[in-house]
């Protein structure tokens, strides 16, 4: 594991300190961003409130009564990288059943075509990998996760479309994301996952922590139609999370 | 077997009733700042300072939820007798008719009627009842949030008709008599006061005239602003070299600028992430200032640095500290 010599600060407001790393989104710049997460988490720094993990920085938030910004920023550049923790510590699998194409997912035609591959080769290929959670965000919860094969990296849709259904799998550039809540999207929708992901009534809301991986499994149509919570907790209990 | 407690049983009473919503009456508490790593919105008062004060000014815990009115008030019959304040704009609020003052407590009877007028200044009261607001919590608060359709009732402003509940087992009244905010305290948002902002982080994302534009000219508050922010009209703020950034953190106060150049400060409802540049960020002190401005208002912006905000942080929770060790040795 790379020394966090590179990493540079930055204050957002007097309540949150940023922590940048390479700008990019790639798997092993979001690794080290969880792994340096976990290293502030452990190295319980007075006055931390939060560690929040996004795409290529985290935030920490931290109340300014305990600890000023220039002490927490130096207490931070001190910090000594962990070596390979995060491989023991973090990450959960999370197995997530999705039906693919149809009206599931409007898009998987499409992506097949402009990708040159069959509807058959874009499943295969997106379900044959687990993927890192990168973060969650927007508003409830949404899991960004990459990075995903380069034979299905798309840019985003020109038009976005106004409904995706809650449970939406889509794809973008080298993310995929599950959409927990119907909202508008602009990504590729290839498929929908019957499992609740996101519950507002229950603490944590979301079965996902960023650091968590996220392995798509195909299911028909007919499975998906006879799902109910019982088919939930019997799915949990089988892929254990 | 373990130790006997002897414990305060929650009693649920209703107290008031909505004859009138108002324009946008919510429930709001402090938000729910625990969960943005679940990638959840704060949500939460638009005006914490006013939130906190109309609580502690009715014997409550500052953290309790509160009724957010907007612009145009309720009318509120009450239930039964009680204790309220009412802090931050001034809308004119009156009791059975007769004008209330603001930043102090009130005696209210089974019967009486209250309703707000015209706007004098600002943009959002908070009214506060002892015994708090009995809505349950989701993800650790009773703030509203109406884009996800949970907190406060049922996830949805006021209407015609909701009763509130407070927890009566908390009502004494007559321990608490006229409590009043020392005038020095008392946020002035009549007058009209520069909002500060630490610049940043993006800063190298602007060019140098940006960056001096901000604080050189007024920015009006565009109608399309709400609770999740407000879109500022104003000379618009160049980039070097684009507005897109990978999406990371942001929070209530953040001042992004997308292509268009004319600035958003995010306010309590935003989302977690965002992937514009942000040129800087307003400070915790000043935000009740901005949330008190209403759309066609203007905000000037000052610079200030970061010591001196967490200074001036550290001294309102200082003074917030002990209102409330007062609060609880009265109570």
């Amino acid at each position: 594991m790379n020394s966090f010599s590179n990493v540079q600060f930055q204050p957002l407001g007097e309540q949150v300190l940023i922590v940048n790393f390479k700008n990019e989104i790639s798997f092993n710049t979001n690794m080290q961003v969880h792994s340096y997460a976990l290293l502030i988490k452990e190295s319980n720094i007075r006055g931390v409130q939060q560690i929040i993990p996004t795409l290529r920085s985290l935030a920490v938030l931290y109340d300014p009564i305990v600890i000023g910004y220039d002490e927490l920023r130096n207490q931070l550049k001190s910090l000594k990288s962990i070596d390979t923790k995060i491989e023991k510590n973090g990450g959960r699998i999370i197995y997530i059943p999705v039906i693919y194409g149809g009206e599931d997912g409007p898009d998987l035609k499409e992506v097949a075509e402009r990708t040159g591959l069959s509807q058959e080769e874009v499943i295969d290929i997106h379900s044959s990998n687990h993927y890192l959670i990168y973060m969650l965000g927007f508003t409830s919860s949404y899991p960004y996760c990459g990075e995903i094969d380069q034979r299905l990296s798309l840019p985003r849709r020109t038009s976005p479309r106004i409904k995706a259904a809650k449970g939406t799998v889509a794809i973008a550039n080298e993310q995929t994301i599950i959409i927990p809540i119907e909202s508008p999207t602009g990504w590729h929708i290839i498929g929908r996952t019957p499992i609740e992901s996101f519950n507002p009534s229950i603490d944590p809301p979301t079965i996902f922590r960023a650091g968590d991986y996220i392995q798509f499994v195909p299911i028909s149509s007919q499975e998906a139609k006879e799902w109910d919570s019982l088919k939930q907790r019997e799915w949990r209990e089988k892929w254990n999370f | 077997m373990g130790f006997i407690k002897t414990k305060r049983v929650a009693r649920k009473m209703e107290f008031l009733e909505i004859i009138k919503p108002g324009l946008l009456t919510t429930i709001q508490d402090l938000g729910r700042k625990d969960y943005q790593i679940y990638g959840i919105s704060t949500c939460g008062a638009m005006d914490p300072f006013s939130s906190r004060i109309a609580n502690i000014l009715v014997g409550n815990n500052e953290v309790e939820a509160v009724l957010e009115v907007t612009l145009v008030g309720p009318k509120i019959k009450f239930i039964h007798d009680g204790l309220i304040a009412i802090t931050g704009a001034d809308l004119s609020s009156r009791l059975n008719g007769e004008t209330i003052p603001l930043w102090k407590s009130i005696k209210v009877s089974k019967g009486d009627i209250l309703d707000f007028g015209p706007i004098r200044y600002g943009c959002r009261s908070y009214i506060a009842v002892a015994g708090g607001i009995d809505v349950p919590q989701i993800m650790g608060s009773k703030s509203t949030f109406i884009r996800g359709g949970y907190g406060g009732l049922d996830g949805r402003k006021l209407q015609k008709g909701d009763t509130i509940s407070i927890d009566g087992s908390k009502l004494n009244t007559s321990l608490i008599t006229s409590r009043k905010l020392p005038p020095s305290y008392i946020l002035n948002f009549e007058e009209d006061r520069k909002v500060r902002v630490i610049l940043g982080p993006q800063l190298e994302a602007f060019t140098k005239d940006a960056i001096e534009d901000l604080f050189l000219t007024p920015y009006k508050i565009s109608i399309d602003s709400d609770r999740m922010g407000y879109r500022l009209e104003g000379v618009p703020l160049t980039h070097v070299m684009g507005a897109d950034i990978l999406s990371d953190f942001i929070t209530a106060g953040s001042i992004q600028v997308p292509g268009s150049g004319q600035p958003i400060v995010l306010m309590s409802d935003c989302q977690v992430t965002g992937g514009y540049t942000k040129i800087g960020v307003v400070i915790g002190v000043d935000l009740p200032y901005l949330a008190q401005k209403k759309p066609g208002d203007y905000v000037r912006f000052e610079k200030i640095g970061i010591a001196e905000a967490q200074r001036l942080w550290k001294k309102q929770e200082q003074i917030l500290s002990i209102m409330n060790k007062v609060n609880y040795t009265q109570v």
